[in-house]
């Protein structure tokens, strides 16, 4: 992906960014997916069957034979501004269907792994 | 009612059946109105062949339909409409039943009358069936007054008599009005607009009504025949509507267009072969691919299926390949030659003709030639297997059309090759060349224009579907 | 991505809510259309959906007075709801009114619609799959970017003299359009113009996010497209971006003493007691737990309605066993067929596929396989060959002479011999064996291809297996196994009918179920599976033999999956069994003609099959068969309780014993798997019913197929949605499909429905808004029935139901 660091320092420095952690049910998936691809995120993390309890009521996650009202949990890690188009496009998308995010500060090893080059 | 009219149609299947077989003795074949002859036979048979199909295939398709007996009526009015057309032997009586026709004809396009499409559909195509009724009867009127007789038959004998500027405005209305009502350019619109009618209508509707135009041509061959402008004239305009009709089906993406397109062209093919100076062909043309159109429009619900997107590849060609697709090709138009009684030596129109059946059996070889997963053997049998009965079959249909024909005046005129022609010729050549090799697919100017000009009348779309309404 | 495309991308997503997915004709699933609606009441979403799409959301005066005028409407229970409402006239008064307020429905005039008809042209040209042998150029750019390759040629666009007059990019589309309108507006704006046409916008919902096709990777198209297309057409061609009443979005109904709406519950009611009624005649003694006496063979169908007629039979013929399971019998495949290039989903709508099965030809039969595909290759020559001279430019006209006589015969034997044409079909298919005969599923794990587009891998693993195998007998509540047990899925039998699918298994995303019932024999044969099952308290006799079978629902036929040269059984035990199987057929079609308003002669058992044959092979035939109409209950429960019972095809019948489910794992998958596909399916069924021509497809003898995946009405325009006519009503005039919401009946405890309920929002949204009714039947300690109310509350009723009883609320867990 990129050349390899001259600094071999760098590989084990704690850099900060962004962690965006979403929840949607299973019918948006692809939605979000697509948001994600589009968007500078270079990976993600994806959780099928969650459980939880919101404002919609409780969502159950053992279900053999129903992926669309399941929950799904994304999990991406990315700079300010990708994070940022990720919360813009969310947004909207909340207002009308039920579904979470949180976005909070974390650190990562290896920055280059996470946030592509500008 | 149904039940009775299925059963009564297909009586006179059977009565015409019987009268092909054995004609009636010449002495009462025929009066002032009424005159049976060949053309008439043979169209009765056919005409109440494909009507007792669409009788009985409807008896279930349509189970349940409002207004049934409405629609059986008017179906077997017209299967007797059309049995009258071509008997009739008096020029008004030919008129009155050629203007019923029409009108019960776009009655049935408009058969759900609740759905304004439908109405919009039927409306068009009475204004058109409306317009060519009036160009008949100036026709006829004219040719009546300057031959002072009032039968067909008076008239054909009179032809020989009449003025030239009269031949020509006679036939030049009695073209347009078989245009109008065989849908060739650039008269198709209502045509490819009439899918508001139930699907065996449509059947009825392409492997009988569109004929007129051909028997028309058939009964007045003398009249057109006359002159060989005119004929020049009829080939150009059947020229036009095959290769334009062939070129619309290429892009039409619904299944009855399709067909419509397909149906523009088979027309456009068989006015041709009546330019040519050959009415059996255009009459063996006509009923043969009545019974294909037929066929499928009534299995025009089979059409759904797994498709996948790949690009048509090309085999290259192989030298042997092309030429046994060649030998094979030449061999199929020399055995239609030689079944049908054609000259293979003697060049005239009739070559066109051979020529058109030699492409087909060109491309079905090459087709065969080239499916690589068929092992060898298979694909030699096959090429013999698939073609033999083809061409023999054809060649019988047209043989027997001919027989039954040859009292007709003016059946078979072979007229001298003229450059026309060979443009003809070298104009489906070439088509066939470049669809082959994929040329036209660089042209987008030339996708939307085929695309545009085959749309249906703009008020017969159904966009907003709370408009639709079933019966 | 820039923020603002993000934000478009949300806009869009929510505006799209609107609009129902259409599946292709290929696979013709059944779903709600007003699906987006499903978070509002039943009532507010009809409204609003009639305000979006025009189209009614009850049935009409007609429907209703059919009703009545049978009995299915209890005189008592109409005039209570009447009354709640104030209303004192007598109903015949009600009908006229309720005719007159329909209006006169004079036809509106037809007018040209400049905007949606280059629409959907160019909609049917990008979207074709295969009828066009000249498809549209550049669809590999994508809908937008081919558009905008073809506009500058379209004359019926102005202004538009070459490519670079529209905006390169969709993003740079939307720039222009939506300048000047605010953000608040875009999904109103959105929601009006995908509304504007919603059978192909459905369709390319369906086909950007569901269908994951060869055909979307090779064209792609989204909402966004079609959006970036009809917005920048509307400026260039002068008509309005915006609705007229700017910001509209539909907006809430009210509540309403609307007299269909209250003769629709009454109607639901007489339903609910007539059903309810009919379930408290099982003998009390067998209501709990199954019985034990081994039984000769055990039948294990879909829940389908259509299977409720078959059991009913089969049980007849002796000691037979029958449970109704989802018809993809729980695994979650992808389907290769033999010889097809196609993977076809083949599980509900719902759920997403997880494995892959192929099939290939067994060792021993391979002589049998090369016979078959030497065949189909011929076949395949042929159908080409036929293809290529009927489109050729030049060669179709001498194609047309040498094939016509042969097309006149043909169409003459299908119209006058259907019959011997069924015989025929079944002549052919005894001498050439097809692939059922020789091929078996990949149900063994395999290395996952890694060329491969969507990488499923192909096979199960062994965990996958006994996973799928316990959820079988778990969901069923299974104790004993007979020697001999059949996994029969259904298809049905039709040609000429685009409308096929919609026959086929619902459970297997519209597919003949044949393939899903193999997967889960063979993995119940499985020894090493039978040894983890024993471990989990599954314990299955060696003797026991699992077949796979496929039942006909055209013709009632089943037929066995079985290797004739090497029968798994003993002759003598399968031949019996077919046997009845016959038997079953002939009781099954003979009641089923009565209902298609054919007349056979009574006195011979075979007439009333060789109909139904008869429909199976007649191309002239709308009718061959009533697949789900009818559909109105939805029943989960041991056998016992609907054993003796004719429920008139009406039910669908989940297999379930409450006391096996001790945790309630085995209702919660019932629940939110079969009953929520239940519901799209009587929703599908209902709404095609109501309105046919806004949620339905309209009359099949004026339908046209396009593109080999939807049906346009005539000459064209918006695809149609949903069933045609001739799957819901006998004739132009009467119901054959009798609109009413889906009625649940679940033999378990109300608290342990009500905790399902509770951990699942989409449950508690069907219910609460009524697209849904539900009444547990409570097993202990008298299977007095609870019904559930809107909001989470239950009202128990006493024993008898009758009309004039009082309801009396409890809440759950308490005197139960």
């Amino acid at each position: 992906m990129s050349d390899p660091p001259t600094n071999r320092e760098a590989q084990h420095t704690l850099h900060p960014a962004k962690k965006i952690e979403i929840i949607v049910r299973g019918e948006k998936e692809a939605f979000v997916r697509d948001l994600l691809d589009e968007s500078q995120v270079s990976g993600y993390t994806i959780h099928h069957n969650v459980t939880g309890r919101g404002a919609h009521g409780f969502h159950e996650g053992r279900l053999l034979f129903n992926d669309r009202d399941s929950l799904v949990m994304f999990f991406a890690v990315a700079g300010q501004e990708t994070i940022q188009t990720l919360v813009d496009g969310l947004t909207p998308l909340f207002e009308k269907s039920s579904g979470v995010m949180f976005v909070s500060d974390t650190s990562v090893v290896r920055l280059d792994k996470f946030i592509q080059e500008e | 009612m149904p039940t009775v009219l299925t059963r009564l149609t297909w009586g006179l299947f059977a009565l015409s059946l019987g009268l092909l077989v054995w004609p009636p003795d010449p002495g009462w074949a025929g009066d002032t109105f009424l005159r049976i002859d060949g053309l008439t036979r043979l169209m009765a048979a056919v005409t109440t062949f494909v009507s007792g199909i669409v009788h009985s295939f409807s008896r279930r398709y349509m189970a349940g339909a409002r207004h049934l007996d409405r629609f059986y009526a008017r179906l077997f009015g017209l299967t007797l409409i059309v049995l009258l057309l071509t008997a009739a032997n008096h020029l008004v009586l030919f008129v009155l039943a050629w203007t019923a026709m029409g009108w019960v004809l776009a009655d049935l396009i408009g058969h759900v009358r609740g759905w304004p499409q439908a109405r919009a559909a039927s409306g068009y195509a009475r204004r058109s069936f409306l317009s060519g009724s009036a160009l008949l009867a100036g026709a006829l009127g004219l040719l009546g007054v300057q031959a002072g007789t009032w039968t067909i038959g008076g008239v054909l004998a009179a032809v020989g008599t009449l003025s030239a500027p009269v031949v020509v405005a006679a036939s030049v209305l009695l073209v347009l009005a078989a245009m109008i009502q065989s849908a060739l350019v650039p008269f198709h619109r209502w045509l490819l607009s009439s899918m508001t009618a139930p699907t065996p209508v449509s059947g009825f509707m392409h492997a009988g009504l569109v004929n007129a135009g051909g028997v028309l041509l058939a009964r007045f061959a003398p009249v057109v025949f006359e002159l060989s402008a005119v004929m020049l004239g009829i080939v150009f305009v059947g020229g036009v509507s095959a290769l334009l009709g062939q070129a619309w089906m290429l892009v039409q993406t619904d299944v009855k267009r399709q067909l419509g397109s397909s149906t523009v062209a088979q027309m456009g093919f068989m006015v041709l072969q009546a330019g040519l100076g050959f009415i059996p062909a255009a009459i063996a043309h006509l009923l043969l691919h009545g019974f294909y159109k037929a066929y499928l429009f009534l299995a025009a619900g089979s059409v759904v299926e797994h498709t996948q997107p790949t690009p048509g590849e090309r085999p290259a060609p192989s030298v042997i390949g092309g030429l046994v697709t060649l030998i094979t090709a030449v061999a199929g138009g020399a055995l239609f030659a030689t079944l049908t009684g054609k000259s293979l030596t003697a060049l005239n129109s009739g070559t066109v003709l051979t020529l058109f059946v030699v492409i087909a059996v060109l491309h079905a070889t090459r087709s065969l030639v080239r499916r690589a997963e068929l092992s060898a053997t298979t694909r030699l049998w096959a090429v013999p297997a698939v073609l033999l009965p083809a061409i023999g079959l054809y060649a019988a249909v047209y043989n027997g059309v001919g027989a039954v024909l040859h009292t007709l005046p003016m059946a078979e005129a072979p007229t001298a090759l003229t450059p026309l022609h060979w443009g003809l010729v070298a104009v489906f050549v070439l088509a066939y060349v470049a669809l082959d090799r994929g040329w036209h697919r660089a042209s987008t100017r030339l996708y939307v224009t085929l695309l545009n000009t085959s749309q249906p009348v703009p008020t017969t779309l159904l966009h907003n579907r709370e408009q639709y309404h079933a019966h | 991505m820039p923020t603002d495309r993000s934000v478009l991308r949300a806009r869009i997503e929510n505006a799209a809510e609107y609009v129902g997915p259409l599946w292709p004709l290929q696979a013709f699933n059944a779903a709600n259309p007003l699906v987006g609606f499903e978070d509002q009441p039943f009532d507010r979403a009809v409204q609003q959906a009639e305000q979006l799409f025009g189209g009614q959301g009850y049935p009409g005066a007609r429907v209703f007075r059919q009703a009545w005028e049978n009995g299915e409407i209890d005189p008592d229970v109409l005039a209570r709801r009447l009354a709640e409402h104030g209303i004192t006239q007598r109903p015949e008064v009600l009908l006229d009114r309720m005719e007159r307020d329909e209006g006169d429905g004079e036809p509106s005039m037809p007018a040209d619609h400049p905007l949606n008809r280059v629409m959907t042209k160019w909609l049917a040209a990008f979207l074709d799959q295969g009828q066009a042998d000249w498809a549209m150029p550049s669809r590999e750019d994508g809908f937008y970017a081919a558009w905008r390759t073809v506009a500058p040629y379209d004359t019926a666009v102005p202004g538009i003299a070459r490519s670079s007059d529209v905006p390169a990019t969709v993003a740079a589309a939307f720039e222009e359009v939506l300048a000047g309108y605010p953000e608040e507006q875009w999904e109103s704006i959105f929601a009006h113009h995908l509304a504007a046409l919603p059978g192909w916008v459905g369709f390319i919902k369906w086909r950007a996010r569901r269908g994951n096709t060869p055909w979307q990777e090779a064209y792609p198209i989204s909402l966004v497209d079609y959006l970036a297309v009809r917005l920048t057409l509307a400026r260039r061609m002068g008509h309005a971006i915006a609705p007229d009443r700017a910001n509209e979005l539909p907006v809430n109904g009210t509540d309403r003493p609307y007299l269909p709406r209250i003769w629709l519950r009454a109607w639901e009611e007489s339903y609910r007691s007539a059903l309810l009624g009919d379930l408290r005649q099982a003998p009390l003694s067998t209501r709990n737990g199954a019985s034990t006496d081994r039984p000769d063979a055990q039948l294990v169908f879909c829940i389908d309605t259509r299977s409720e007629v078959i059991r009913r039979h089969v049980e007849a013929q002796g000691h037979y066993e029958t449970h109704g399971y989802a018809g993809f019998f729980g695994v979650p495949m992808q389907h290769q067929p033999y010889g097809a290039e196609e993977r076809v989903k083949s599980c509900p709508p719902i759920v997403a596929p997880k494995h892959r099965i192929a099939e290939r030809p067994a060792e021993q039969h391979r002589d049998r396989a090369e016979r078959y595909d030497g065949w189909m290759r011929l076949k395949a020559a042929g159908t080409q060959l036929l293809k290529t001279l009927k489109k050729n430019v030049a060669a179709a006209f001498g194609f047309v002479e040498g094939s016509g006589g042969f097309f006149g015969g043909a169409m003459a034997a299908r119209t006058l011999l259907p019959s011997g044409l069924f015989r025929l079909g079944k002549t052919i298919r005894d001498r050439l064996p097809g692939p059922e005969a020789f091929a078996e599923p990949t149900v063994d794990r395999e290395a996952v291809d890694p060329n491969d587009r969507d990488g499923l891998p192909v096979g199960l693993s062994h965990e996958a297996k006994v996973l799928y195998a316990e959820a079988a007998f778990q969901l069923m509540g299974w104790t004993t196994f007979a020697p001999l047990v059949v996994f029969a899925g259904h298809g049905s039998q039709t040609p000429n009918n685009p409308y096929k699918s919609s026959l086929d298994c619902g459970a297997c995303a519209a597919n003949p179920g044949g393939p899903n019932a193999r997967v889960l024999a063979t993995i119940c044969n499985d020894e090493a599976v039978r040894e983890d099952l024993r471990e989990r308290g599954l314990d299955i006799p060696d003797d026991t033999v699992f077949l796979a079978g496929q039942h006909n629902t055209t013709t009632d036929e089943i037929r066995l999956f079985v290797d004739e040269d090497d029968p798994p059984v003993p002759p003598g035990a399968l031949d019996r069994l077919r046997q009845d199987l016959r038997a079953a057929q002939a009781d099954a079609t003979a009641e089923r003609v009565e209902t298609m308003n054919a007349t056979v002669d009574s006195g011979r058992p075979e007439a009333s099959i060789q109909e139904a044959q008869r429909r199976a092979a007649d191309w002239a035939e709308t009718r061959p068969e009533w697949g789900l109409a009818g559909n109105a209950g939805f029943v989960v429960g041991p056998r016992a309780l609907t054993r003796d019972l004719d429920l008139d095809g009406r039910c669908f019948l989940h297999s379930y014993d409450w006391t096996m489910d001790e945790d309630g794992t085995a209702l919660e998958n019932i629940m939110t798997g079969p009953l929520v596909v239940g519901e799209w399916i009587n929703t599908q069924y209902y709404f095609s019913t109501v309105d046919n021509a806004a949620y339905g497809s309209g009359s099949k003898v004026t339908q046209n197929v396009v593109g080999k995946v939807g049906v346009v009405q005539g000459n064209g325009g918006d695809l149609m949605t949903g069933l045609p006519l001739q799957s819901l009503m006998a004739d132009d005039e009467t119901v054959m499909h009798r609109p009413l919401r889906l009625l649940a009946v679940i033999h378990a405890p109300v608290d342990r429905v009500d905790a399902i309920i509770e951990r699942h929002a989409i449950l508690a949204q069907l219910l609460d808004h009524e697209w849904l009714h539900l009444t547990v039947m409570a097993p202990e300690p008298d299977n007095a029935f609870v019904r559930y109310q809107p909001g989470g509350t239950w009202e128990a009723e006493s024993s008898i139901v009758s009309s004039s009883e009082a309801e009396t609320p409890v809440s759950p867990g308490t005197a139960l």
